[in-house]
C-alpha cells in the first residue's frame, strides 16, 4: 500500500468481502417458519448498492489527497451507514438465524458470534482512523515550520507508545496494581525513560561506560590520523604532509594542488623551527584534541547526571497516579477515559520535574553542561581552523576581526553623529537668534 | 471522572473531528503573521524602523515608538488581524513605529547595549522627532524592550514624552522566575565565547520550553480539537511560525545583559553604565505607564512591580492585566482590555 488512501481501500474491501460472505450465505439458507430474510436481505442489498456507489465514486478519483479533501461529509455518512448496517444486522441474526435452520457447518461460527463481529468491525475502524491519523499527522507536519517539526514527531511517536500501555494501565487501575515495582513490571525503567526523553527532548545518554569508551576509541583513531604528541616530530610533519596531500590529491583544481604543494614544501622547512619552540600547530591539534576529548567524557557524565536527576524526579508519578484513579474507580466504578488519564499524568510530572528543575543543584549541573558543551565546541572551532589554516578559506578567527573591525567603526561613527548634533546644536543656537533681528530689519528698512 | 463513551458515540466523535480536522488542514495553503500594512522608513543596517500605515488621521499627537525584545521577533504583536496588539493600537487612534531589529549574524558578534541604546533606539527617535517636528515622542517597551527604554529614558528625557513598560525586568534579583535562578549560575562567557560571539535562537527556546517543559505536549494533545476549527488551527499555526522563528543574539549583548542584569542587578542598584555614563532611573521624570501580566512566568509580576518605585515620575500608573507574558499580548481580552487601556493612557496625556 502506497498511501493510507490505499490502506483505507484495502480495509474497506476486506471487510465487505466478510459481509458479502456472511449475508450470502445467510440469505441461501432455506427458511425455517417463511418469514424468511427477505426484508434484511433487501436491507443489506440496499446497504450494499451505497457502498459500491460511494467507493467507485472515491475510487475514480486520481488524486487521494483531493478525495480525502472532498470526502468529510461523505466519509461521516459512510460511518453512520456501516454502524446502522452493523445494529440491523445483528438483531437480524439474533432473531432469525436458529429459526432460518441456518447450517453452522457451512462456515466458521465464530465469525458470527456477536462480540467477534463488532471486534472485527472495530479492528477495521481501528485500522481506518490510524490510516486516516497518520495522514492528518503527515498534512500537520507540512504545515509545521521545520525546526518545530522534531518536537511534533516526538510527541506523536509519545503518544502512541503511552497509548499501546493504556490496555494493562487500565486493568493496574481497575485491580489496585499502583506499587512502584509492581508497575515497573508492566512499564518497565526503559519505556518510563524513552517517554521522559520524548516529552523533555534528551537524546539519552545510555550507557555511560560504553559511550566514553566509544569516545576514547574515537579520539584515539583520530590522533592516529594527526600524530601522536610527544611522537617524533617528523613523522607528525611526514603524516600531516600525507593527510593534506590525501585531502587535496583528488582536487582538480591545479592552483589549489600548486598551492598545497608550496604550502607543505614550506612547512617542511620551517617545522624544525617550531619543533624547537614546541609550538608547531600539529602539537598544538593534538593538545587541543586530547582536551576535547577530557572535556567530552566530562560532558558525557554529567549530561548523565543531569538526564538521572530528571527521571528520578518523575519515577514515582505514574504509581500515584494509578493510586489516585483506583481510589476513584472504587467510588464510582468508572473508568477515566485515555486522554484525562494522559493529562493527569503529563501535568504531575510537570509538577514533579520542576520541583527538581527549581533546585540549586539542578541549576549548577545545566550551567556546567552549557559551559562545557560551549567550549568543546570552541576547541573544535580552533582544532579546525588550525587544520585548515593553510587553505583559502576565511576562518571564524579572522572573521572575528570583521566583526571588531564593524564594531569599532559603529563606536566611531556614534561618536561623530554625536559631535555634529553639538556642533549643529551649537551653530543653531545663534542662527535662531537670528530669525528676530531679521524681523526687525525691515522695520528699520522701512524707516531709513 | 469522566466515563468512557459507548463505542458507536466515539466513532461519530472521532468523524465528525476527523472530518473538519481533513477539511481545515487541507484548505490551508499559507500561514501568514503580521500583516498589518507599514513602510520601511529608515534603515541601519539590518535595523529597520517601521511605520504602520492608517487609514485615517492619528487621534494622538504624538506618535509611539515600540522597541520589542532582541530575544524573538515583533510579530507576535500582530499575529493575525483580530489579534493584533498593533492593529487595535492604530484603530485606537494612535501613530505606531515600531523597531524591527534584524536577525544578527557573526559580523554582530561585537555589537554592544551602547550600539542598541544609544545608537540605534536614539536613531530611531531622532527620526520620528525630526519627521513629525517634535521635541519628544512616546516610547513603548516589551519585555528586555521595556529595560531598553527605560535606560534611554534616563539617558535622554528630553526626548521622551511618556515612557509605556509592557512586561518589562528591572529587578533581576529574584527567585520567582526560573529563568532568573537559572541565569544566576550560568556561565556566561563560556556560553558566548563557546558559540563564537552568536548565541543561537534554539539555545535561547530551549531554556524558554524547559520552564514549562510539558506545555508542548499539551499543545499538541489539544489538537484534535484545535483542527477542528479553522480560526483555533490557523491560530496555533501562526503561534507554531513566530516561535519557531527566533533570532540569534549579539554575544556582547547578551553577555552584558545577562551579568549586569541577572547576575549583578546593576540597573537597579544604580551601578549600571553605558558608554561610560551612569544610567540613573531617578532621571525618568516623565510620566509612565508600567504594566504587567498576572500568570507571567518568563518575567513574573515581581520583577516588574518596582519600576514606578525607582523613577522620579509624579504621574505614574501600575496596570495588571491577565494572561501569561505572551498571552496578554495574543489574547482574545487583550483586544478588549489592553490596547484600549494604553492608548487611553497615551491619549489623556498627549
Amino acid at each position: 500500500m502506497n498511501n493510507p488512501w490505499d490502506a483505507i481501500v484495502e480495509n474497506q474491501k476486506k471487510v465487505m468481502d466478510f459481509w458479502s460472505n456472511v449475508s450470502s450465505q445467510m440469505t441461501s439458507a432455506p427458511s425455517g417458519n417463511g418469514k424468511k430474510t427477505a426484508d434484511s436481505a433487501d436491507s443489506f442489498s440496499k446497504w450494499m448498492e451505497q457502498q459500491k456507489t460511494m467507493w467507485e465514486q472515491w475510487s475514480k478519483t486520481a488524486a487521494p489527497n483531493d478525495v480525502l479533501a472532498a470526502m468529510p461529509e461523505q466519509f461521516r455518512q459512510w460511518t453512520e451507514m456501516q454502524q446502522q448496517f452493523t445494529e440491523q444486522y445483528m438483531t437480524l441474526y439474533k432473531e432469525n438465524a436458529a429459526k432460518m435452520g441456518f447450517s453452522l457447518s457451512q462456515m466458521d461460527m465464530s465469525a458470527f458470534m456477536p462480540t467477534r463481529v463488532m471486534e472485527d468491525n472495530f479492528k477495521n475502524w481501528k485500522t481506518w482512523t490510524q490510516s486516516g491519523d497518520g495522514w492528518l499527522r503527515n498534512q500537520m507536519m507540512g504545515k509545521l515550520p521545520f525546526n518545530m517539526q522534531p518536537h511534533y514527531a516526538n510527541f506523536t511517536e509519545f503518544y502512541d507508545d503511552v497509548h499501546r500501555y493504556w490496555e494493562p494501565f487500565s486493568r493496574m487501575i481497575q485491580n489496585g496494581i499502583f506499587d512502584k515495582d509492581m508497575v515497573e513490571k508492566f512499564f518497565a525503567r526503559d519505556a518510563y525513560l524513552k517517554v521522559v526523553n520524548q516529552l523533555m527532548g534528551f537524546k539519552p545518554v545510555g550507557s555511560v561506560t560504553e559511550l566514553i569508551d566509544g569516545v576514547n576509541a574515537y579520539f584515539e583513531k583520530a590522533m592516529d590520523q594527526f600524530g601522536q604528541e610527544g611522537a617524533k616530530w617528523q613523522t607528525v610533519s611526514e603524516t600531516w604532509r600525507s593527510k593534506m596531500n590525501e585531502f587535496l590529491g583528488g582536487s582538480h583544481v591545479p592552483l589549489l594542488q600548486f598551492g598545497n604543494d608550496i604550502n607543505n614544501r614550506l612547512r617542511d622547512q620551517l617545522t624544525p623551527f617550531f619543533n624547537i619552540a614546541a609550538q608547531g600547530r600539529q602539537t598544538e591539534i593534538s593538545k587541543l584534541m586530547r582536551d576535547i576529548q577530557f572535556s567530552y567524557i566530562s560532558f558525557i557524565l554529567k549530561t548523565s547526571e543531569l538526564q538521572t536527576k530528571v527521571y528520578d524526579a518523575g519515577q514515582f508519578v505514574l504509581p500515584d497516579v494509578l493510586k489516585d484513579y483506583y481510589e476513584q474507580y472504587q467510588g464510582s466504578k468508572e473508568m477515566p477515559e485515555f486522554q484525562a488519564f494522559l493529562h493527569k499524568y503529563i501535568n504531575e510530572l510537570e509538577d514533579a520535574i520542576l520541583t527538581m528543575l527549581n533546585a540549586d543543584e539542578y541549576s549548577k549541573l545545566q550551567s556546567e553542561i552549557a559551559g562545557l558543551g560551549a567550549n568543546i565546541k570552541k576547541m573544535t572551532d580552533k582544532a579546525s581552523e588550525l587544520v585548515f589554516a593553510d587553505l583559502p578559506f576565511l576562518t571564524r578567527t579572522e572573521g572575528d576581526d570583521f566583526a571588531q573591525e564593524a564594531a569599532a567603526s559603529r563606536r566611531k561613527i556614534r561618536l561623530l553623529e554625536q559631535r555634529i548634533e553639538m556642533l549643529e546644536r551649537q551653530l543653531q543656537a545663534p542662527a535662531e537668534a537670528k530669525p528676530a533681528a531679521s524681523k526687525a530689519k525691515p522695520a528699520a528698512a522701512a524707516k531709513k | 471522572m469522566s466515563q468512557a463513551k459507548p463505542l458507536s458515540e466515539q466513532i461519530i466523535e472521532q468523524v465528525d473531528t476527523a472530518a473538519e480536522a481533513l477539511k481545515n488542514i487541507n484548505d490551508i495553503q499559507d500561514v501568514d503573521i503580521a500583516t498589518a500594512p507599514r513602510d520601511i522608513v529608515w534603515e541601519d543596517g539590518k535595523l529597520k524602523l517601521l511605520r504602520f500605515r492608517r487609514e485615517t488621521p492619528a487621534k494622538a499627537h504624538t506618535p509611539v515608538l515600540v522597541s520589542y525584545a532582541l530575544v524573538n521577533r515583533w510579530e507576535m504583536m500582530d499575529l493575525q488581524p483580530n489579534r493584533s496588539f498593533i492593529r487595535k493600537l492604530i484603530s485606537e487612534g494612535i501613530d505606531v513605529y515600531l523597531i524591527d531589529w534584524g536577525y544578527p549574524t557573526k559580523i554582530d558578534r561585537y555589537k554592544t547595549l551602547e550600539d542598541y541604546i544609544l545608537g540605534h533606539i536614539d536613531d530611531c527617535v531622532d527620526y520620528i522627532r525630526k519627521e513629525h517636528n517634535l521635541d519628544k515622542i512616546n516610547l513603548l517597551g516589551v519585555c528586555q524592550g521595556g529595560t531598553f527604554s527605560l535606560i534611554y529614558s534616563a539617558l535622554h528625557p528630553e526626548k521622551v514624552k511618556n515612557l509605556v513598560t509592557l512586561v518589562t525586568p528591572i529587578d533581576f534579583d529574584n527567585e520567582e522566575g526560573l529563568l532568573f535562578k537559572w541565569a544566576k549560575d550560568m556561565d556566561v562567557d563560556a556560553v558566548v565565547d563557546g558559540f563564537g560571539g552568536i548565541i543561537p535562537g534554539d539555545f535561547l527556546n530551549t531554556g524558554f520550553d524547559l520552564l514549562k517543559p510539558m506545555n508542548k505536549t499539551r499543545k499538541y494533545m489539544a489538537l484534535p480539537e484545535t483542527m477542528k476549527n479553522k480560526a483555533t488551527l490557523m491560530n496555533f499555526l501562526r503561534m507554531e511560525r513566530w516561535v519557531a522563528d527566533s533570532p540569534a543574539q549579539a554575544g556582547e549583548t547578551y553577555r552584558r545583559f545577562i551579568k549586569d542584569m541577572y547576575q549583578h542587578n546593576k540597573l537597579i542598584k544604580g551601578e549600571f553604565e553605558l558608554d561610560g555614563r551612569k544610567v540613573n532611573l531617578h532621571n525618568i521624570t516623565m510620566p509612565i505607564l508600567t504594566i504587567y501580566a498576572k500568570d507571567d512566568h518568563i518575567v513574573p509580576p515581581a520583577t516588574t512591580k518596582p519600576i514606578n518605585d525607582l523613577v522620579a515620575s509624579k504621574d505614574k500608573e501600575l496596570m495588571e492585566f491577565p494572561g501569561g507574558h505572551i498571552g496578554v499580548f495574543v489574547g482574545a481580552r487583550s483586544q478588549d482590555l489592553l490596547t484600549p487601556a494604553i492608548a487611553k493612557w497615551l491619549t489623556v496625556r498627549d
